[in-house]
């Protein structure tokens, strides 16, 4: 699958802190990469690897304690080719405010938290076309409601559009969910584990449709989860995140097939496969993440690394070294020089 | 291989029904049949697994056999290492707090099932200081045997719940479990509220104190990759009723049932494909108030046929330990997991 | 067993890097911490804390007995304490003017007038009324007091010449304690109902919440004056402080029953509740190790929040003259002297008590502000 067009949107160096009591916490730490237009990239990581503020920084919506201490994130999408650079808009502007929903839509893991539960969908969904289409009536407002509803197949969308959030099972909502931030043609969604909370069988559905209507609309996709099979069928591209670096990106296939990183291999290694023959002991990732004010020096991952190297993993943060085309991790068993060393 | 070993559990046409009541007279405003005659067996030294979506009554079955819920017919027989065969079905106080010395339950959130005010000694202690098994000393000594047996430092000892992470509070609540050597434990997702690295590691440590102690674990989990590594049988549970059972990797690799197809072909996999089109299941898990007669799953079920919107299917054997709930399971051409070759990343 | 061996390896190292850290903070001490973070809170705990130091010390901080009259100067206003005299020199020590009482011989009213000519300096620990501290400390040392023939009325005097200031910190003695001992008594009323029927459900606990919602439907005052004219007249003032203790308890046991209930309702099927069950722990077990004390930091705010209505309540009743009878004194019988308005615009400084009662209130609602934060130390 070649997505070697015009990037949609790039993100350079993007550093995101938030000011703690136990001092200021990097969450993002000077991570880069580029999404294409119609291209698709998973952001991969466990909970505190900071792939979800990194989602937020996109959208610009990292509120106080947080903020964007670093980087540049510009998108290339709007209208007449000019780039906008995010991380210099303030974020409650009137051009952000503009950029988001129109330009970049994003949906979550849970869709009940972001619905007001007084409103019906409906009402919800022609609010958030009214407010980025000037001059929409209300009825061709609630038109465009009910045709986004039956674009993400829903059924009986003229029925839909007047239920409450309550009235509708998990799966639906989630739909729903996805109809709203699409309502305003977006070319870039930032999905943030949207089947975690769903069944198999749901996730299943969903996923497919969200694979369905990136063709049709020829948007570009980030998904945030930490779900390797998610990200296996769902991206071109993967991007894995510990403690607020990335450790390891490339082609989805590359990666996940011929990981290069030990974070990766040993993450890989851990879940027990559908597809997998043995009752054999897990391979295990020992330790846990250390929590973001133990920052391990050096490489991040090097306390809990199957291969860690006193001296040299444990003093200074390895760059990402190319492992294969467009393939790169940071570690330094992937340095080309360092096979000349014993290991 | 289950005809062989003696069956530790046995659950018998075990029903249980709820009643919804709502208003100010708390009118009866319908029934939710949770479970609508189960039966599977455990075999002693074994681990089962009972999968399903939510909704179709795995955790209620747990609960019941802990004797938390009150089933409403069919027989739950234990056979205790002391009193031999024990129905637990209308069972009298005395017999089953007997019989939970022998059975215990690991929650599936250790945050909910760990009081935050107790230490982990009080914690772990309390099966064992309840049935006065040890005191003193001895109790000291059994802790922090525990504890070192689930990996996790004595020195932890004296600390709330709050000090540790998520992976090490279940670790807590699986030695709690332990304490008073029981011979089968009822695991309700016990590492669905995990993060993935701490997934394995959880799961080797249950698969080695099984083989220390030969436990028998009752395997309650939704993620099919899990139960497929996990468990020896399995036993496919939708909407209250068991709609399929056999040995784990038969199960896996060839369905007897529409159902445990649907949700195989819906597990996302790790290999290098995207996604292509899939036959699954259409819509969603309907209500547990108000499924649908006849075949629970026939809205959804692409083979479905008149019988089955009329008819409930009954749970027959098909082949030699293979059990499914389908008018068709026969003569159904169903996919499981060898339509598509395993593709195993090759870590360099 | 290899890698559980290696994990073993990992975890004194993982241990001694969180020691260090807030990581191992006690759930007390998170909580405190949560607590010190409400500046409000802080500053009520602290007012509280003097408060209720003064009330215990009244006898010693208060320069006169509650009961001891100064017939000429009754009705005397506040003055306070100088430092620098009529010709402008400045003294090291405080000091009042003598006080003189004059008939004016046009109006034919008394006037007190201020002698600049006597000055009588402040002494610490002087010699006074006897008095009983802490119940069983005689003495009759005051912390501070004038010399001579000088008087010091702080917050000036009353009708019947007895120094506001000291009486104020004798019927903090009352005030402050009599919402103690009804909230201690809506306590044990209220948790032992709450959790039994929290615990128990069914018929019992229907009739309990109706009872509950019939006194909690009553209107307070009227209920709280019915009850306190059964009080017989013949009782004793310590009798008459129980009773009205009692009776203030009555009605708000009931709001505390209702929390406690359905904290136990929630709490009885959560998972920890479920496994002391399959533990084969007993009912009294999972009350008392298991219910009570996931109640207890919920129920110590509602008390918390329950006492200054209490502190109203006593206040109400004796401004009203159906609650602390004298000789005893409380903050509400003080207010009874300046029920009318006449009284209110010549000597408006019998309204000081008010200021005590508000200042108490406030700072109890702060603290209990600061303690509904802390009471869930875990979140954020």
């Amino acid at each position: 699958m070649s997505v070697e067009t015009t990037p949609l949107i790039s993100v350079e160096g993007l550093v995101t802190e938030f000011r703690t009591e136990g001092g200021l916490v990097r969450a993002v730490n000077g991570i880069d990469f580029t999404i294409p237009r119609g291209g698709t990239l998973a952001v991969l990581g466990e909970s505190g690897c900071g792939k979800s503020v990194t989602g937020l920084s996109l959208l610009n919506l990292i509120r106080p304690p947080g903020a964007i201490a670093g980087g540049r994130i510009t998108y290339y999408g709007m209208e007449g080719g000019k780039p906008v650079e995010i991380t210099s808009l303030p974020p409650t502007s009137e051009a952000m405010r503009k950029l988001r929903g129109s330009e970049i839509g994003m949906i979550f893991q849970e869709p009940m938290t972001s619905f007001d539960p007084l409103y019906t969908v409906g009402e919800q969904i022609i609010e958030t076309l009214m407010a980025h289409k000037r001059g929409l009536s209300r009825a061709a407002a609630r038109a465009q409601a009910i045709e986004m509803l039956a674009k993400v197949r829903l059924p009986s969308p003229e029925i839909l559009v007047d239920r409450y959030p309550h009235q509708l099972s998990g799966g639906m909502r989630q739909r729903v969910m996805i109809a709203m931030a699409l309502s305003c043609g977006p070319k870039l969604l930032i999905a943030e584990e949207p089947t975690t909370a769903l069944d198999v069988t749901t996730e299943s559905q969903i996923l497919d449709l969200l694979q369905n209507l990136q063709q049709e609309l020829g948007m570009a996709v980030m998904f945030i989860t930490h779900d390797l099979a998610v990200a296996s069928e769902m991206a071109d591209e993967v991007v894995v995140m510990y403690l607020g670096y990335v450790v390891e990106r490339g082609p989805v296939e590359d990666v996940l097939n011929n990981p290069s990183h030990p974070y990766t291999q040993a993450l890989l290694e851990s879940v027990p496969r559908l597809d997998a023959d043995s009752k054999e002991r897990l391979r295990t990732i020992e330790g846990m993440v250390p929590t973001p004010d133990q920052m391990p020096r050096g490489c991040p991952f090097h306390t809990r690394c199957r291969h860690f190297m006193p001296g040299i993993c444990d003093t200074a943060l390895p760059p990402l070294y190319a492992a294969g085309p467009d393939h790169e991790a940071r570690c330094v068993l992937v340095a080309p020089d360092f096979a000349k060393e014993p290991a | 291989m289950i005809e062989a070993a003696p069956n530790l559990l046995e659950v018998r046409g075990v029903s249980k029904t709820f009643t919804l009541s709502a208003g100010l007279f708390r009118r009866d405003t319908g029934v939710v049949r949770a479970l609508d005659d189960i039966s599977f067996s455990v075999p002693a030294g074994s681990t089962v697994g009972l999968v399903g979506e939510s909704g179709c009554g795995k955790s209620t079955m747990g609960h019941v056999i802990m004797g938390g819920l009150k089933a409403d017919a069919g027989e739950i027989v234990f056979t205790d290492p002391e009193q031999g065969p024990v129905n637990l079905v209308g069972a009298g106080k005395q017999t089953l707090r007997h019989v939970r010395l022998n059975m215990q339950m690991i929650f599936q959130d250790p945050n909910a099932s760990l009081n935050p005010r107790m230490r982990l000694f009080d914690l772990i202690a309390e099966p064992l200081v309840i049935n006065k098994v040890l005191s003193g000393k001895a109790l000291e000594e059994r802790v922090v045997q525990l504890l070192e047996q689930v990996g996790l430092s004595p020195r932890y000892m004296f600390r709330h719940p709050h000090a540790l992470s998520g992976g090490q509070r279940q670790r807590v609540v699986i030695a709690r479990a332990l304490a008073l050597n029981p011979q089968l434990v009822v695991a309700d997702e016990p590492i669905s509220a995990l993060d993935v690295s701490i997934q394995a590691q959880t799961l080797n440590l249950l698969k080695d104190l099984q083989q220390e102690r030969k436990l028998t674990y009752l395997f309650i989990a939704h993620d099919l990759g899990v139960v497929n590594h996990f468990t020896d049988t399995t036993v496919v549970m939708y909407l209250g009723r068991v709609m399929e059972t056999g040995v784990t990797r038969e199960v896996f690799r060839q369905p007897l049932n529409p159902y445990t197809e649907a949700l195989i072909g819906s597990v996302p996999r790790i290999g290098g494909h995207k996604r292509g089109r899939r036959v699954v299941s259409t819509g969603e898990v309907p209500s547990a108030a108000k499924p649908p007669g006849g075949c629970h799953f026939h809205p959804r079920c692409p083979y479905a046929q008149d019988i089955c919107r009329k008819e409930v299917p009954a749970l027959r054997e098909i082949r030699p330990g293979r059990q499914s709930r389908c008018h068709f399971a026969e003569t159904l051409e169903l996919h499981g997991m060898t339509s598509e070759p395993a593709s195993a990343p090759v870590p360099h | 067993m290899t890698e559980l061996a290696a994990a073993g390896a990992l975890a004194p190292a993982t241990a001694d890097a969180d020691a260090g850290t807030a990581k191992v903070l006690s759930v007390r001490q998170l909580a405190w911490r949560k607590f010190r973070k409400n500046r409000l809170a802080v500053f009520g705990l602290v007012v509280l804390a003097l408060m209720y130091l003064s009330a215990a010390f009244a006898g010693f901080l208060a320069p006169y007995g509650d009961r001891e009259t100064h017939a000429q100067f009754a009705r005397v206003g506040p003055h306070g304490l100088n430092l620098v005299d009529t010709e402008g020199q400045f003294h090291l020590t405080p000091f009042v003017y003598g006080l003189e009482r004059t008939m004016d011989r046009k109006t034919f009213k008394q006037v007190l007038t201020v002698d600049t000519e006597k000055r009588y300096e402040l002494r610490w620990l002087v010699k006074g009324a006897p008095y009983t501290l802490l119940g069983f400390i005689k003495s009759d040392v005051h912390l501070f007091g004038v010399e001579g023939d000088g008087k010091l009325f702080l917050l000036g005097t009353d009708s019947k010449g007895r120094d506001l200031f000291s009486r104020i910190l004798y019927g903090a003695q009352v005030s402050l304690t009599v919402g103690l001992v009804g909230v201690a008594l809506s306590l044990f009323i209220g948790i032992s109902v709450g959790l039994i029927t929290g615990y128990y459900g069914g018929w019992f606990d229907e009739i309990v919440q109706r009872i509950i919602e019939m006194t909690l439907a009553f209107p307070q005052i009227p209920l709280w004056l019915a009850l306190a004219a059964l009080v017989p007249p013949t009782w004793n003032s310590i009798q008459i402080y129980f009773a009205i203790s009692l009776v203030l308890s009555i009605l708000s046991w009931g709001a505390l029953a209702r929390q406690v209930r359905a904290m136990v309702l929630s709490l009885k099927t959560s998972d920890f509740v479920r496994a002391a069950k399959y533990a084969n722990a007993s009912t009294g077990r999972i009350m008392f190790k298991h219910l009570l004390p996931g109640t207890m930091s919920h129920v110590l705010v509602v008390a918390t929040l329950t006492i200054p209505a209490m502190i109203l309540g006593e206040t109400a009743l004796s401004f009203l003259g159906l609650g602390i009878k004298p000789p005893m004194t409380s903050w509400g019988l003080l207010l009874n002297e300046a029920q009318s308005v006449q009284v209110i615009l010549e000597l408006p400084w019998l309204l000081f008590p008010a200021v005590f009662v508000v200042l108490t209130i406030i700072s109890f609602n702060f603290v209990g502000d600061g303690l509904r934060d802390a009471a869930d130390p875990f979140s954020r």
